[in-house]
């Protein structure tokens, strides 16, 4: 007896020592590795006979302080291996140290290859290389199964719309279809009558995922992974009270391999923040820094939302 | 002499003699009740006044128990030559009793069951030989057994570790059913693991598992207490798993979802009890643990990594035994008996982590210390359930039944506050809430109803109809705010998952072996299963109760797959060279689509020398179901699905060989090569999935796994144990949405890993046994920069991971040691079985994961936060302990000497 009530002390002492395992251990630690130094950060989307504009930044290492903004950089655009023109830092005047470099004159061109290379004080110069693709055509744009709900003044237009182009079959290519609503305001007169107002763009959603403020349906695509025509479930969400619906607009960009990668890489970043998830790997076409550095080419067609 | 003077001699001599030998086969002779030689018997007949010849000399010194009473003289002699190679022939001067010329060249076989004489356990590769011949054979899973040999009288050996060798002499005069029980031998140093025959016997060269035994299992100890098979498996070379068993058991680079388990022939989902820390096999219903790395039987298949072949015990045919006892984490009871004495037996044996009851209070206290509200509750239990019935003199009925179930619950909440005063002396006030909690339960159900049959001396046969099935549920919600207090400003994250998973697999299997000669056999069969597969997953940045209540039907719809296998394979030899032909057929049916598969297994062995052995194997494998992972350790949330229209079965290659070198009786060492090709292999893309995507949203890929391991082994003396290296290398390979399609290692991706493990016997009821083992840390993906959010700009940030497990986490290296004694006094009938030790002896932290945690603090007036990196472990220093008491209505086991 006198030994079953010593095992039990035991249990008892032992029991609450392994209790621990039930509930993970924790305790601060500084790894022994190596804390990468800052490094610089561009983005930069071109697009044919626009002014080429690049944001800089700078990676935060673990530990390290907030993101420097970096407003004293040398950045030079190369055309092919001649120098185009050297970009001019400009503030923004609405978030103060938030600028972006821009080229004063030059406007890049399709079919040729363009490097930046940016160097800055304290950080590793980095270059980036991409180019303009050709457009692309948009054969067809249809919708499809269009309904329409009203809840109080909110109407949502569901549809599917159809979207054929002429993707060539002997070359990779890589696109960033963008959907907007095209909305005309109006207001009722004192008379009753309506005024209309001038036309705006408005982002689109999905059924299941609800448009965003300036953030409206971009679908990633590699060729064309189908032989008909894409079809994309949509709804444009207007108020009644002020908005009526005008064309859907249908914007098919032809993009650089970089610039399909990175966004996709970015849309891997929405909703994995536990620590236990794998990660995304952010593709980066920046040599010694991080960013994207790509072009891209842009062709429209709009289409009533409803018919005349 | 012309011949019509020999037909007159004929005529004359024939017919009296004919008359004789009639007169003879009609006549009754008389012989008492008792007990005599042979010869004595046959004297008392020729006595009687039959006309008997025979050589005294050829006549067998083997006593008779004679039935007594009258019979005719041919009557007499069938039973007296019943049990020797002797024969009888009728000639004209009477009955010719002389050795049967026959017997010799003709050929039969002995077959039957071997078993435990104390508890009437089937003994599964027990080695059974002709002593004389040297030929031999093992029994399969079953403990049935075939052996051919040429007629007449032979000595039969029967040996099988911790039992005491068992000869006996059988005479085949045709095919024999002859059913051995072996004694125990408790004292006899044991083989602790071993591949699964023994050393220098031909049965063994093609046999590719390496077998777990209870009573090793037993003298490990383990976790608390708690004796694990899984742990004396991850000591073995080429089987590993995260840190204190976390994530489950990877063999050979391959991942946990990618072994067969199968608990007495039915597929487990589910390997694991807290995440891997024990696994579902609770060790007082475990038999054995079969384990294949390479040359899979062709009987196996579904997966396209190892083998886990877990077989439970029957339950005792001849006593009623009771344990009850306790490890530091749970309580255990087993009882097992005869229904009807060496008939019928059952078993049942039960687990409750009672440790978790305690955890409520002990966790709400320590989170309390740490400046936190919550607490921690987990429920865990198993049961098992077997009974098993003789069903006539050839067959035998088994219902065995697991069910286990985990219910784990954490909810943790804790916000400091911080305040700042501005130059211009205004003074804001933050808090900084962290919330996080989680959801988690997930259970097995696993049942068969098996009946088997020995259809002839040659072949056995295995039916079996079989449920398995996997449902889990599991919700997670974390969010990390910062909160102005002053202005109301307020921002941070929340991210939050619910996943559900239903799984069931019916089948129906038949499984038969035919031997055909001494080295040969075939094996085959043929399953059928039905699956049905659900999942459920939704997740993102909303919090819990949003989805959970509005989308709590959402599924992704159910799958129905069919699955039919064929396979057979062919044991033979060529000169010294033994080998196993094996192919399996699977056809695959979900959605209207159908994959067809051939997987091909070669295994060729033989000895180079008396003390050197050699083995190559060939191994083709196919997967039609996929484990897709949601974390980087193994949870309970991960998902099994189906392949369908869109995604095809895995595969793998795997080419293996090894050498074997025996120098003495008890040493050998082992060396052997791999090299694994994996195919089609299938895990998220990267970033966040749902129910409306998981499909869609999944990547391609390969992988490979190459590797050297060695073993130096003693299995038998009052120290033993083994010390093994291995050095290996697991890579994957996937499309441009896993690590933007470049090659990576694979997470566990160990490089190199010593294990050492040694049992000494104290005394011989006494052992301590101390395991060590080092392992190259786990390949991670570490961030170790954040940018800002190109999409949203100002204080978002991206973390910026260069590689997928680009990091290697620390080497995962710990300490064991426990002591285990068996008490029993003399003619008691109690038994006492007592663990002492100590786990992770230097109190080494091997981390699980890593987390990292923002920390604000208030540097010259400004608010700044910093990133804090926080190691996540699971058991440092424990105790070992456990008691548990047996009651036996018959004797205790004899422990020698």
């Amino acid at each position: 007896m006198r030994i079953f009530a010593y095992y039990l002390r035991c249990c008892t002492v032992a029991a609450g020592c392994c209790l621990t395992l039930l509930f993970a251990c924790e305790e601060p630690v500084e790894l022994n590795i190596d804390i990468p130094k800052s490094r610089l950060v561009i983005n930069s989307n071109f697009y044919p006979n626009e002014l080429v504009v690049l944001r800089i930044s700078s990676t935060r290492p673990i530990g390290g302080v907030s993101h420097a903004n970096i407003d004293n950089a040398e950045v030079s655009l190369f055309e092919g291996t001649e120098l185009a023109e050297s970009l001019e830092y400009l503030p923004d005047p609405e978030t103060a140290g938030a600028g972006s470099y821009r080229t004063k004159v030059f406007r890049p061109k399709v079919g040729q290859q363009y490097t930046i290379h940016v160097a800055a004080e304290g950080y590793d110069p980095v270059t980036a290389v991409s180019s303009i693709p050709d457009p692309i055509a948009i054969t067809s744009i249809a919708i499809n199964g269009l309904t329409k709900m009203t809840v109080d003044d909110l109407t949502t237009y569901d549809y599917s719309l159809l979207i054929d182009y002429a993707d060539p079959v002997e070359e990779t290519n890589y696109y960033d279809l963008r959907i907007y609503q095209e909305v005309i305001g109006y207001k009722m007169s004192a008379k009753g009558d309506t005024v209309r107002q001038s036309a705006y763009l408005k982002s689109v959603g999905t059924p299941t995922r609800a448009a965003g403020q300036g953030a409206t349906v971009s679908v990633l695509l590699r060729d064309k992974c189908q032989m008909n025509a894409i079809e994309v479930h949509l709804q444009s969400q207007l108020d009644a009270s002020r908005e009526l619906p005008g064309e859907i607009v249908a914007e098919l960009r032809t993009v650089s391999p970089e610039y399909y990668f990175y966004k996709r890489s970015l849309l891997g970043y929405e909703g994995t923040s536990l620590p236990l998830n794998e990660p995304v790997i952010l593709f980066n076409n920046v040599d010694q820094g991080l960013g994207v550095f790509a072009g891209y080419n842009s062709v429209q067609q709009k289409l009533l939302l409803l018919p005349e | 002499m012309g011949w019509p003077r020999l037909l007159l001699i004929v005529l004359l001599l024939g017919g009296p003699l004919a008359r004789l030998s009639s007169q003879q086969e009609q006549e009754r002779f008389a012989l008492p009740r008792r007990v005599v030689t042979l010869e004595q018997a046959l004297t008392a007949l020729n006595d009687a006044g039959a006309h008997l010849s025979y050589r005294p000399d050829q006549l067998p010194d083997k006593a008779i128990r004679l039935p007594g009473g009258r019979r005719t003289l041919a009557r007499w002699l069938d039973l007296l030559l019943r049990d020797t190679e002797l024969t009888y022939s009728q000639g004209a001067a009477g009955y010719l009793v002389l050795p049967d010329p026959d017997l010799l060249n003709r050929t039969f076989s002995a077959f039957g069951m071997i078993t435990d004489s104390r508890t009437g356990e089937r003994l599964i590769g027990a080695t059974v030989q002709w002593v004389d011949r040297g030929t031999g054979t093992q029994t399969n899973e079953y403990g049935f057994f075939t052996l051919p040999s040429r007629g007449g009288s032979q000595r039969l050996r029967v040996t099988y570790i911790g039992y005491f060798p068992f000869e006996q002499e059988v005479l085949l005069r045709s095919d024999t059913l002859v059913n051995l029980a072996l004694q125990p031998n408790r004292e006899l140093p044991q083989i602790i693991v071993t591949a699964a025959g023994n050393e220098g016997e031909s049965s063994s060269y093609l046999e590719t598992g390496t077998r777990i035994g209870r009573a090793e299992v037993t003298q490990l100890g383990g976790l608390g207490g708690e004796a694990d098979p899984l742990q004396l498996a991850r000591l073995l070379p080429g089987v590993t798993s995260g840190a204190d068993g976390i994530g489950g058991v990877f063999i050979r680079g391959s991942e946990a979802g990618h072994n067969l388990i199968l608990l007495d022939g039915v597929p487990v989902y589910g390997l694991n009890h807290a995440g891997g820390l024990f696994s579902i096999f609770s060790n007082q219903a475990i038999r054995r643990i079969d384990l294949y790395k390479d040359g899979l039987p062709a009987r196996f298949g579904g997966r396209i990594g190892g083998v886990l072949d877990v077989h439970t015990r029957d339950g005792n045919l001849y006593e009623n035994e009771l344990t009850v006892g306790s490890s530091l984490l749970s309580a255990q009871v087993s009882a097992e008996g005869p229904i009807k004495p060496g008939e019928s037996s059952y078993l049942l044996t039960g687990r409750y982590f009672w440790a978790g009851k305690l955890i409520r209070e002990y966790s709400r206290q320590y989170k309390s210390k740490r400046g936190r509200r919550g607490l921690t509750d987990y429920d865990v239990y198993d049961l098992n359930f077997k009974l098993n019935q003789r069903a006539g003199r050839r067959g035998r009925i088994y219902l065995s039944l697991y069910s286990g179930s985990d219910d784990y619950t954490n909810s943790s909440w804790q916000s400091k506050t911080i305040s700042q005063t501005t130059e211009a002396g205004a003074t804001f006030l933050y808090t900084t809430p962290v919330s996080r909690r989680e959801d988690l339960k997930w259970g097995n159900t696993v049942g068969a109803l098996r009946y088997n049959h020995v259809f002839s001396n040659r072949t056995f046969g295995n039916f079996r109809l079989s449920y398995s099935d996997l449902l889990t549920q599991s919700a997670f919600e974390r969010s990390d705010s910062l909160l102005n207090l002053t202005n109301g400003y307020a921002h941070g994250d929340v991210f939050s998952g619910s996943y559900a998973s239903q799984i069931r697999q019916f089948g129906f299997a038949f499984d038969g072996q035919t031997s055909l000669g001494v080295s040969n056999f075939v094996r085959y069969g043929a399953e059928v299963n039905a699956h049905r597969f659900e999942p459920h997953l939704l997740n993102g940045n909303e919090k819990l109760a949003v989805y959970i209540s509005e989308n709590t039907d959402q599924s992704d719809g159910a799958h129905h797959p069919l699955q039919y296998t064929l396979y057979g394979s062919y044991n033979g030899t060529v000169g010294s060279t033994f080998y196993r032909l094996g192919l399996r057929g699977g056809l695959w049916s979900n959605q209207g689509k159908g994959y067809f598969s051939l997987s091909p297994r070669v295994v060729l062995a033989g000895p180079l020398s008396p003390t050197v052995d050699w083995q190559a194997t060939y191994d083709r494998t196919v997967q039609p179901v996929h484990l897709l992972n949601s974390f980087v350790i193994g949870l309970p949330s991960d998902l099994w699905v189906p392949s369908a229209p869109t995604l095809a079965p895995s595969t793998a290659d795997q080419v293996s060989g090894k050498i074997k070198f025996s120098p003495f009786p008890t040493w050998s060492v082992e060396s052997g090569v791999y090299y694994k090709a994996l195919h089609r292999l299938v895990a998220y893309s990267e970033g966040s999935q749902t129910s409306d995507n998981w499909m869609q949203n999944l990547s391609r890929g390969s992988g490979e796994a190459y590797g050297f391991e060695t073993v130096a082994q003693r299995s038998r003396g009052r120290l033993r144990g083994w010390l093994s290296y291995t050095l290996a290398r697991s890579q994957r390979d996937f499309d441009d949405q896993i690590n933007l399609g470049r090659p990576f290692p694979f997470r566990y991706d160990r490089r190199h890993s010593v294990k050492l493990l040694m049992i000494y016997q104290l005394a011989e009821r006494t052992t301590i046994t101390g395991s060590w083992r080092y392992e190259t840390g786990l390949a991670y993906s570490l961030s170790l920069e954040t940018i800002q959010d190109p999409a949203i700009g100002g204080s978002a940030e991206l973390p910026i991971t260069s590689e997928r497990n680009g990091y290697r986490m620390p080497p995962n290296h710990r300490f064991d040691l426990n002591l285990h004694t068996t008490l029993s006094a003399p003619g008691s009938k109690f038994t006492h079985s007592i663990d002492v030790g100590v786990y992770n002896l230097y109190n080494r932290h091997n981390p699980v994961y890593f987390e990292t945690r923002p920390e604000y603090y208030i540097d010259e007036d400004e608010l700044l936060s910093r990133t804090q990196f926080y190691q996540i472990f699971v058991a440092p220093l424990l105790p070992v302990l456990s008691y548990h008491l047996t009651f036996s209505s018959g004797e205790q086991p004899f422990f020698g000497r």
